[in-house]
């Protein structure tokens, strides 16, 4: 996809639920992403399919009963040596969230600490990461609320959370993650909370500040038009795992996985007859990963007998463009 | 703040006159005083003129208009049964009052606020227990048992301590781990259950993507925002105590308000009874407003409404 090596690189990452005096269950399994500088890679799938776990994952922020499974995260900034965030010290994980990681919420409303005033929790960041003094951080969490549009931003650095708007906050959350000039943005539905109006400033704001920042973004969202229009790459997951993964343009012109494929028809067309929606069939089976089928089987209407025998691997069924599911196999041997 | 301060003070008028009045009819259903203050065989023309000499022998509207006249003027009259100004004696009990409760809620704070984050941290494990052990002992012994307990253990077996008065820091020493004992048990549970609240929210994942370190997490932010219920706990406890620990004050022989009021109760000496009353209610009410000012300035949500 790109030449040059990935700046964060997930590898066969694995999530378990491990409740209290549970037995662990593993909710995603053998999940491989690599984020490249200046480009957005869009994880799509269906609530409960395994996006935000791994958003959480990707900057080992998982807490009880979420824990790492499997897997290795790679980050690789320029001048350092590759770390594996699996295996930093506390304070070295500390040093590298927020300073190489940032990191944007679903829900504004509820992501900001609401007896702190925007401009300090911009603040804090600059001064454990930066060593800002409060006067140096004070006067760049200005210039950062100007850069993400908010109007007024000397007045608007003394406001508490609750007396913003959806979508002012949102963009505080946004300062905040690119507060200390990250190589990585994990955004994790940072529309699904706001206005449809106010979502597509958001997007255009990210894809602004992706692009001048030469930021690896990944994109977690379940709307395919965000994907669409954001993405370079896609990753669609199902059930833990990911199903398929493609250039924008491949995945949307190409569809090659019979899930792709339903989530892509199940959108409205803009132009042409109106018609009655195509829900894909059935329900998404409870979290947790399965090993012995295709986890599609029971909802996919291509399904074959092989299918309930064993659960098709990611292969690469064009350049650039892998896919696990049987229909290709014939093409990929 | 200003038209928020006078509503207040109008509130605590209110307050006062209803604590006021209420006390007022329970003093005249608890029988005639004169009966009490005069031996068993003392002649009823001495009663009389002794009611006569304590204008007890007026109409009861008359006496109960008097009575908030003086509660208005601050002038409550000599304490029957000690012959002096009732309020001084009430003002001059309150120091030891304040002291003892002072120094039980700085013990309890000391070491609930700690204990109550580290059972919240861990909680489920066997800090958490050992924290739930202590707060259950600390908050089901009644503090005169414990009291006891702690005088036989620290006066009569070891003797390091004194078991009663008021001379000196040692003195001080038991009474206030055992009403500390006390608060403190109260004020680690609300710290827990607030910061298992908080931790549990949203916002303290985001100080963990920003890679604040664990004590800025818990401390800057977590304490910050589950003081509030902390804050009201400390003051409730406060105005309690500083009301009078009637118990402990007894217990240890420590001469402060409640163990005064006490006595005043039982000797029927009214104006004793009345001072000690309206000094109470004060302390009450300043304390709670007090909270209440601290609440606004710890959760902007409050303040800015």
């Amino acid at each position: 996809m790109s030449g040059a090596e990935p700046v964060l690189e997930m590898r066969d990452v694995g999530v378990e639920l491990a409740p209290l005096g549970g037995a662990a269950r593993r909710i995603t399994s053998d999940v491989d992403l690599a984020l490249h500088a200046g480009r957005t890679l869009a994880l799509v799938g269906e609530s409960g399919c395994g996006k935000s776990v791994t958003a959480l994952a990707a900057m080992n922020l998982l807490a009880p009963p979420l824990r790492l499974g499997t897997g290795h995260i790679l980050l690789r900034t320029p001048g350092a040596a590759p770390r594996d965030l699996t295996r930093l010290s506390p304070a070295e994980l500390r040093a590298a969230r927020g300073g190489q990681l940032g990191m944007i919420f679903q829900d504004p409303m509820t992501a900001l600490d609401p007896a702190f005033q925007v401009g300090e929790q911009i603040a804090e960041s600059l001064r454990a990461h930066l060593g800002l003094s409060r006067r140096a951080a004070h006067d760049r969490a200005v210039e950062l609320l100007q850069l993400v549009g908010i109007h007024e931003p000397e007045r608007r650095v003394r406001a508490y959370p609750f007396q913003l708007s959806g979508g002012m906050r949102q963009r505080v959350m946004i300062a905040i993650a690119v507060a200390c000039s990250p190589a990585v943005l994990i955004a994790d539905e940072p529309t699904t909370a706001l206005d449809v109006t106010v979502q597509a400033q958001i997007l255009e704001l990210l894809r602004e500040l992706g692009a001048r920042l030469g930021m690896a973004t990944l994109l977690i969202t379940h709307d395919l038009g965000v994907v669409a229009e954001n993405a370079d790459t896609v990753a669609v997951m199902y059930r833990g795992r990911i199903v398929e993964r493609a250039s924008a343009e491949a995945l949307f012109t190409a569809p090659a996985h019979p899930y792709t494929r339903g989530l892509l028809a199940s959108l409205p067309p803009l132009d042409g007859p109106r018609e009655r929606l195509r829900p894909i069939p059935g329900q998404v089976p409870p979290a947790g990963v399965a090993d012995a089928d295709c986890p599609f089987v029971a909802r996919c209407p291509e399904a074959m007998p092989r299918c309930l025998a064993a659960r098709p691997a990611l292969t690469a069924i064009a350049p650039e463009h892998e896919a696990a599911c049987f229909l290709h196999a014939t093409v990929a041997a | 703040m200003l038209t928020y301060l006078i509503r207040r003070t109008l509130l605590v008028s209110v307050t006062i006159w209803g604590v006021m009045t209420i006390l007022f009819g329970l003093q005249h259903l608890s029988g005639d005083p004169t009966l009490l203050l005069l031996s068993s065989d003392a002649t009823e023309d001495a009663r009389r003129t002794l009611a006569n000499q304590l204008g007890l022998d007026q109409p009861l509207a008359a006496q109960y208009a008097a009575f908030l006249w003086n509660t208005l003027t601050g002038d409550l009259g000599l304490s029957w049964k000690y012959h002096q100004p009732a309020l001084r004696i009430v003002l001059e009990a309150l120091p030891a009052t304040a002291l003892l409760t002072s120094a039980a809620i700085a013990l309890g704070l000391a070491v609930a606020v700690p204990l109550g984050i580290l059972a919240a941290v861990y909680r489920n494990s066997w800090i958490d227990t050992l924290a739930s052990f202590i707060a259950v002992l600390g908050q089901s012994m009644p503090v005169y048992w414990s009291g006891l307990l702690l005088i036989l253990l620290f006066s009569t077996t070891l003797r390091w301590l004194p078991s009663m008065g008021s001379d000196g820091a040692v003195a001080l020493v038991l009474p206030a781990a055992t009403l500390g004992l006390n608060i403190m048990a109260r004020i680690e549970r609300i710290t827990r259950a607030s910061m298992l609240e908080v931790l549990g929210q949203d916002f303290v994942r985001t100080l963990r993507s920003k890679g604040l370190s664990e004590r800025s997490v818990l401390f800057r932010h977590g304490l910050r925002n589950a003081s509030v219920p902390i804050v009201s706990m400390v003051g409730l406890q406060l105005s309690a105590l500083l009301g009078g620990a009637v118990l402990i004050e007894t217990v240890f022989a420590w001469p402060g308000v409640g163990r005064l009021a006490v006595n005043a109760v039982y000797a029927r000496d009214f104006p004793l009874v009345h001072a000690a009353a309206l000094v109470v209610t004060l302390t009450f009410c300043l304390v709670n407003m007090l909270v209440d000012v601290l609440c606004a300035s710890l959760n902007p949500q409050i303040r800015l409404d």
